[in-house]
């Protein structure tokens, strides 16, 4: 999964159409606490369960601090 | 364990809500899409002068109607964290009230979601110890007391509810398996701050969910629980006739089935019309599963509750 394949899954997440590096749960009206289990769901799935191994990405309610927590897990494909 | 469910008996408040009087209250939700992730339609709420031991009391004589002895009663657990009283012992009142034996053995037990299953692993060992021959284990709570009316993540889930649920020596091994856990380092994540004697000055005396840290705990503990169970019972997913999980919310239930792989045949789920009713959820559940003819004799059932603590149980129970 890289940067894009991400915002992707939060857009169907979400289901809205404008998701970027910079939304948030802040600027985001459908990034709420329902919306952001969505999103938890959505990347569950997408990395096989691996989620579940990292507690603090139950607080990154940001694209920013999402991609942090991955980066950081090496679980983005940076290429 | 040489140990038998007999029978179960529940109990829902008269008083029921459903989507409409969630928008009366809050014009702002959204209801279908909020239904759309709980998968929950309908919610049992006590009146204000209804707590979970009146709750429990009805579900108790319901069983005993039955023709169960109440003098054969040799043990009373009582799984609640919604007691009457700090002090005393909800399950001495209860045994006062349903009229059991003085030397009946009557204690509560503190747990939430996985409490029916660690009341089935201690009422067991009751009964394996030759200390007692048969007993019951009463699941109440009324965590919609604890809720507030403009709470968007609590109040669309939270149900009340009581169970009672007999369970007596066997010849067979009908019980079992069980693996049971805890990590309290998740306690602030499920918790009603200000409910005893620690003051937090800066809470409310409110039911506070984090609702994406559970989902992550329950990602994580369920299963890996499941695994051992199954490991320890030597069996394959295959070999499980029927699953009830606590039932949280359809969101945690579909991605628990998703990942694990399960045949959501398999699975049974009331959390529709019921809610969540956390300690009675999964006796409820078996009990309908029973009454709707999705279990036979000899079938394996697999329950797991988890949540609040945190902490977590499950076993397989083969079916008579």
């Amino acid at each position: 999964m890289n940067i894009s394949d991400l915002i992707l899954i939060i857009k169907k997440a979400i289901n809205i159409e404008n998701i970027n590096l910079e939304s948030s749960s802040e600027n985001t009206e459908e990034w709420d606490s329902l919306g952001h289990l969505s999103i938890l769901v959505a990347l569950d799935k997408e990395l096989n369960g691996k989620l579940s191994s990292i507690p603090e990405i139950a607080t990154a309610d940001s694209v920013e601090a999402i991609i942090a927590i991955l980066r950081k897990n090496h679980l983005i494909d940076e290429s | 364990m040489k140990v038998k469910i007999s029978d179960i008996e529940f109990y829902l408040p008269h008083k029921s809500e459903t989507g409409d009087q969630l928008k009366l209250d809050n014009p702002d939700w959204d209801i279908e899409k909020i239904e759309g992730k709980t998968g929950i339609k309908k919610r049992f709420i006590s009146d204000v002068d209804e707590t979970a031991l009146d709750l429990a009391i009805v579900a108790t004589e319901r069983l005993f109607k039955k023709g169960v002895k109440i003098d054969e009663i040799d043990f009373l657990i009582y799984v609640t964290q919604s007691p009457d009283y700090l002090l005393p012992t909800s399950a001495c009142i209860l045994q006062d009230k349903l009229g059991l034996r003085k030397n009946c053995i009557a204690f509560d037990v503190n747990l939430g979601c996985s409490g029916f299953v660690y009341g089935l692993s201690i009422g067991g060992a009751l009964i394996e110890s030759k200390l007692c021959s048969q007993g019951i284990i009463v699941c109440a709570d009324t965590y919609t007391k604890y809720i507030d009316k403009n709470d968007r993540t609590c109040r669309p889930i939270f149900s009340d509810g009581a169970s009672s649920t007999l369970i007596s020596l066997s010849e067979n091994d009908q019980i079992g398996s069980f693996d049971l856990g805890t990590d309290g380092s998740g306690a602030n994540n499920l918790i009603v701050y200000n409910s005893a004697n620690r003051i937090s000055k800066d809470k409310e005396k409110n039911l506070f969910m984090a609702g994406s840290d559970i989902f992550i705990f329950t990602m994580s503990s369920v299963p890996n629980c499941l695994n051992k169970i199954l490991m320890e019972a030597k069996l394959k997913l295959k070999d499980i006739d029927l699953f009830i999980f606590h039932q949280a919310s359809k969101l945690v239930i579909d991605t628990i089935v998703n990942r694990l792989k399960i045949d959501p045949k398999k699975c049974f789920n009331n959390y529709h019309e019921i809610g969540n009713t956390v300690s009675s959820s999964i006796p409820i559940a078996l009990s309908q599963a029973n009454s709707s003819g999705k279990l036979n004799s000899g079938d394996k059932v697999l329950l797991l509750g988890f949540g609040v603590g945190y902490s977590w149980g499950g076993c397989v129970v083969h079916w008579s």
